[in-house]
């Protein structure tokens, strides 16, 4: 074994990138099998991973990738369907050559070659898959024309570029005083005619026939000096009588991939405006195709712009083909560029000491009272807000792709377990940080295993219980007050408390008799040893029980909530902080202490009157008739009061659904905040989250509001004593 | 009258003169109708016409097409005919013809 290079190291990425690509394309394509974009994205996954495996002399997925390239490709020629046996095949294709591809990087020739004999085996499924079906005819044109082909022309002119103009006069043109000889007259002022075709075989018999009304085409070779834009002004005063196409000649197609080529297209840019600009269409045909594009046409409706110009023979497939790789190329420049996240981390780092410095330097201005340096300090400050800001979105990813992986794990689990599941995700742009997403990956696994396993019953047991035979399960996530959301939602079997509170009582987490809500008894499914279901499964239940689930979550500042009603389904909710670098904090005091409590958690702060304070015991507190519980800082981390004269101030916060009060004495307002994990020996207490460095050089303690509202609610519970204060 | 008939048992002159255009050539459709039965052999002069649109390309097309299992004869094409066919690809169509007209001119 060989210590893996850099290069090796981003070939592995890259495939691994491009993999996914390809397991999210098939996936896709199981419900849209026709969708050439998706196969184009098998081929690309394939061949790409073909060339540079080639310049690693990988020889293994070399291989075994070319032979999967030629069939994809068989597929995107029409030679081969795409169905649900062959889409298996190459998802099986798909974990085969990533297995491959780590063997090769790892240098495990032993490993190795057991691959490349599976690689044979799966290869041979192939030739025994569907024998090639007949290419499927292409798709009518929705204009009715006479076939024209391009090709046979270039054929006779094949000196220079010309172009074929169609003209379909409509039967009233003549009437309007249209006269297709004029045009012809006037194009041979404009460059060459090489040849005319005058097509009558819509003439109707000469008796018959109403000869002031138009029934002759014409198919014109034009050769000039001009744009396909000249050339359609010729013809602009003919536009409502006449259909006309202009078709470049394979020369002038060329011309245009050519020039295609050479453009640089801004991130944005649409096909259309790319066409447009090389002069492959012209501004009419692109207004006409969008309109049909967005109109009432159904066969035109709900395609793409390229679909609907090569349909309509605006423009030749390969120029639209090499449009379309130009936009994916420059928008692939454009979004993306690889940093190691290393690096970020540094930057966030190097951002989190500049918000301390640049608080340091607002403590000096304001100590000195430098009021000319109030100015500079400030739009300092303010810079550095946005630095801290952009600098954390950095590293903001969507959870999206986290969630689309689960699309597999749900395909192989239903079809193992013979469950009939379907996934629905939402709010896959909601973002958040990367470490964030890396971390809960695991967790949300887990909970999707759960629901897919346990929760989600047979067809058979869903008929019987009234419900559809497709399961459903849901994965959400938004955003809410500083706090990213995920749901995972089953319509399952759910969870039946009995079941938990008998195991509880058998653990000794719970005595006998002890009186526990609904909400309370769910929670314990969470508790160490409480695996509900008897016989474990090889999917879920691998010794990795909610509680990790739990401790994992919690591990991120986050929390986790279960509801779940019997027969009807499962919820689980994890909220989860945005960052865990830097956030915007609100700092109290309380006896010569400070705390940060994260800003987008404050909900308002009220004045106390000491004078309304007399008993000790009391944990709840109603303010303006709301009943919430609260709890003393100085009490609470049993700080000696050295004033008890002095004023307080009630900090409402809220997580989630629940609030609760915190009292303080004292109120110093915003403050961005870096926060920095207390040391191993701290990370056990309760109510803290981390610390930070505040400009004066003095450490605030960060609030951990979340813990803090768990204790203080099972705190009050016990004593049942509410204060009232009016305000 | 731009369109002259003279007929016999066996053969229709049609001799057209001026415009051979959208405003004329209903009147030398129904000028004309009466006159084409099977088996007389129809002949076109066409030495006086002086100015043709693609309703009398149309005109001229469709009286070809009738001749298809008849005898229609174009002769004498003037300028504006050759030019009107040349410009519509259609020189070919009256090929032999315009052959003859242009040797009935020299």
């Amino acid at each position: 074994m060989s210590a893996t290079t850099e290069v090796q190291k981003l070939f592995m990425t890259e495939t691994e990138e491009l993999l996914l690509d390809m397991e999210d394309a098939l996936l896709s394509l199981e419900s849209d099998t026709e969708n050439i974009e998706l196969i184009n994205q098998l081929f690309r996954a394939m061949h790409t991973i073909k060339g540079a495996a080639g310049i690693f002399n990988y020889n293994a997925i070399v291989d075994f990738t070319h032979p999967i390239e030629t069939t994809i490709d068989r597929v995107r020629k029409n030679e081969l369907k795409i169905n649900s046996t062959l889409i298996a095949l190459l998802l099986k294709c798909k974990d085969h050559t990533w297995a491959l591809v780590n063997a090769s990087v790892a240098e495990d020739e032993l490993d190795l070659t057991s691959l490349m004999i599976q690689s044979q085996n799966i290869l041979a499924e192939f030739n025994l898959s569907e024998p090639i079906s007949p290419a499927l005819p292409s798709c009518p044109q929705p204009f009715e024309t006479q076939p024209i082909s391009p090709e046979r022309i270039d054929e006779r002119y094949t000196d220079s570029g010309h172009w074929l103009i169609s003209l379909d006069f409509k039967v009233d043109a003549l009437r309007n005083g249209l006269d297709p000889l004029n045009f012809i007259r006037y194009l041979q002022q404009l460059g060459q005619v090489l040849e005319v075709i005058c097509l009558s075989n819509r003439l109707p018999a000469f008796e018959v026939c109403d000869f002031e009304s138009c029934f002759l085409s014409y198919r014109i070779v034009f050769s000039g000096d001009c744009s396909k834009e000249q050339i359609e002004a010729v013809f602009e005063f003919a536009q409502d009588d006449c259909d006309i196409l202009i078709l470049p000649s394979q020369k002038i197609s060329e011309s245009f991939q050519n020039l295609i080529d050479e453009l640089n297209p801004s991130e944005n840019q649409r096909l259309g405006e790319i066409l447009l600009t090389i002069g492959a269409i012209t501004e009419r045909e692109l207004t006409k195709s969008l309109n049909l594009q967005s109109g009432h046409i159904p066969e035109c409706a709900s395609k793409k712009l390229g679909e609907v110009l090569i349909a309509n023979q605006l423009v030749d497939q390969p120029v639209v083909e090499q449009a379309l790789k130009k936009q994916t190329q420059a928008r692939e420049q454009a979004q993306t560029i690889r940093v190691d996240s290393n690096r970020l981390g540094q930057l966030i780092n190097l951002v989190g000491e500049l918000v301390t410095a640049s608080a340091a330097m607002r403590v000096m201005v304001d100590k000195y009272h430098l009021l000319d340096a109030n100015d500079q300090v400030s739009s300092v400050e303010h810079l550095v807000q946005e630095i801290r800001e952009n600098a954390l979105q950095l590293r903001m990813v969507q959870i999206g792709e986290t969630f689309s992986r689960f699309r597999r794990v749900v395909r192989d689990v239903s079809n193992e377990l013979g469950k009939q599941i379907e996934l629905t995700i939402q709010g896959g742009e909601s973002e958040l940080d990367k470490i964030v997403v890396e971390k809960i990956n695991d967790p949300l696994t887990h909970l999707v295993r759960n629901a897919l396993d346990h929760g989600i019953e047979l067809p058979e047991q869903r008929i019987s219980k009234g419900k559809s035979p497709t399961g459903h399960l849901m994965l959400n996530a938004y955003h809410d007050s500083g706090h990213i959301v995920i749901e995972v939602t089953d319509d399952g079997a759910g969870l039946d408390p009995e079941r938990i509170r008998r195991k509880a009582e058998s653990l000794g987490v719970i005595e006998a008799n002890q009186v526990l809500s609904h909400a309370e008894i769910l929670r314990l499914a969470f508790e160490p040893g409480l695996s509900t279901k008897e016989k474990a499964s090889n999917l879920s239940g691998r010794g990795v029980g909610m509680d990790v689930v739990k401790r994992n979550i919690e591990a991120l500042r986050g929390s986790v909530e279960l509801d779940s009603e019997l027969g009807k389904g499962t919820k689980v909710t994890i909220t989860l902080p945005l960052t865990l670098a830097i956030i915007d904090g609100f700092m109290v005091g309380a006896a010569n202490e400070n705390y940060v409590i994260p800003l987008n958690m404050v909900e308002e702060c009220v004045e106390l009157n000491q004078g309304e304070w007399h008993e000790q015991q009391k944990n709840y507190i109603s303010l303006r008739g709301e009943l919430m519980p609260f709890i003393r800082l100085t009490s609470f981390f049993n700080i000696s009061q050295t004033n008890q004269h002095k004023r307080e101030s009630l900090v409402v916060v809220r997580f989630g659904r629940s609030k609760a009060g915190i009292v303080v004495d004292k109120l110093f307002g915003e403050q961005q905040t870096v926060i920095k994990p207390l040391g191993k020996m701290f990370q056990h207490l309760k109510g803290l989250s981390g610390a930070t460095i505040l400009g004066t050089g003095d450490i605030a303690l960060i609030l951990d509001i979340q813990g803090l509202i768990t204790e203080v609610s099972i705190g009050a519970k016990k004593h049942h004593h509410v204060a009232m204060i009016d305000d | 009258m731009p369109i002259d008939i003279t007929t016999n048992d066996l053969s229709v002159r049609v001799s057209l003169s001026e415009e051979l255009t959208i405003y004329s050539v209903i009147e030398f459709r129904d000028a004309l109708i009466s006159h084409l039965k099977p088996s007389v052999d129809i002949s076109v002069n066409l030495s006086q016409v002086t100015e043709v649109d693609t309703a009398g390309l149309q005109w001229l097309l469709a009286l070809k097409a009738w001749s298809m299992a008849q005898s229609v004869e174009f002769c004498h094409h003037s300028k504006a005919i050759v030019d009107a066919l040349e410009l519509s690809g259609l020189s070919g169509t009256f090929d032999d013809t315009i052959v003859l007209a242009s040797e009935a001119r020299s």
